[in-house]
């Protein structure tokens, strides 16, 4: 690696800085504690840097959005960890109910996703299943039905809000029972 | 496949709702010029709409999976395939041509079966 080649990655590092920090700061506010944030930063833009010295990144911008997100996800995961090891270890369990518990979750996931879609009302779940089980365009399932190719988007919109929603939902009261145990 | 427990997490509403119908938008296609341009605007514009965007991608992949719910689509063609005329009502069932002997065979079957057991 050259001298110039470096100059010009961290005048790039101060530019990208600048256009993403604030950015950053305020959407990693909605996860994680303020004194986490200033350390996911860094890490976020330590591993740009060295990426950047390896391969040309496409777009930085979205590359260091998607890392600060994947940091800021793994810092939260690990705490959960140890905030259920730490239980474990009270209960005298040694970890055997949390490889249980993670399995069943992993099976349940399609049951989640399936009752998400059967809940959907039914010209949307029609709509849904034409589209994404059938592979239907637009256009055709437009004509089946006899209704806007606009309208088929705005059903799409809907279902995938509905889904969206169905599965944090029972993510987050899945996290909540197994916090309680 | 499963779920990340921390997906769509700490992404306000509004945002998913703008998220679902770009996605809707783009899985429809044939978007114009101006438009691809207004959805990497919207993308580069804030660090949550590029993760409600992506998460979602996910969740919407996950369900082309979903081979269970397939046949839950019963297509309209299919119904209507059947003519309505060749449907078969109880006033013009007409019994088939060997129905008008059966009483005559059964009466000879039991005199058999007598004359067997009288022997």
């Amino acid at each position: 690696m050259l001298p110039k080649d470096e100059l010009y990655l961290q005048r790039q590092l101060k530019l990208l800085m600048k256009n993403t920090k604030s950015a950053l700061i305020s959407a990693l506010s909605r996860m994680l504690p303020r004194a986490d944030i200033d350390d996911v930063l860094q890490e976020t833009y330590l591993i740009w840097y060295q990426k950047s010295q390896e391969q040309h990144i496409e777009n930085n911008q979205a590359y260091v959005f998607r890392v600060a997100r994947n940091i800021a996800i793994s810092r939260l995961r690990s705490a959960k960890v140890q905030q259920a090891y730490q239980q474990d270890c009270a209960l005298h369990n040694n970890g055997i109910t949390a490889s249980l518990s993670t399995k069943l979750a992993e099976s349940q996931t399609h049951t989640i996703l399936t009752e998400a879609i059967n809940t959907l009302p039914p010209l949307c779940k029609q709509i849904f299943i034409l589209r994404k089980l059938h592979g239907k365009s637009h256009h055709e399932i437009s004509q089946t039905f006899g209704i806007s190719v606009k309208t088929i988007e705005n059903h799409i919109t809907k279902g995938m809000h509905h889904c969206r929603q169905y599965v944090v939902q029972h993510v987050t009261t899945t996290t909540k029972v197994m916090h309680e145990l | 496949m499963n779920f990340d427990e921390w997906i769509c997490f700490g992404i306000p509403e509004d945002i998913s709702q703008d998220a679902c119908a770009w996605l809707a938008k783009l899985d429809g296609g044939n978007l114009s010029l101006s438009e691809q341009t207004e959805f990497y605007t919207w993308l580069a514009l804030d660090p949550q709409h590029q993760w409600a965007f992506e998460e979602l991608t996910e969740l919407w992949a996950k369900t082309a999976l979903l081979d269970n719910l397939k046949f839950e689509y019963v297509p309209l063609q299919l119904v209507q395939s059947f003519p309505y005329e060749e449907s078969c009502t109880l006033n013009n069932f007409n019994p088939p041509a060997y129905q008008q002997y059966l009483p005559f065979i059964a009466l000879g079957l039991a005199i058999v079966g007598l004359l067997v057991g009288y022997l």
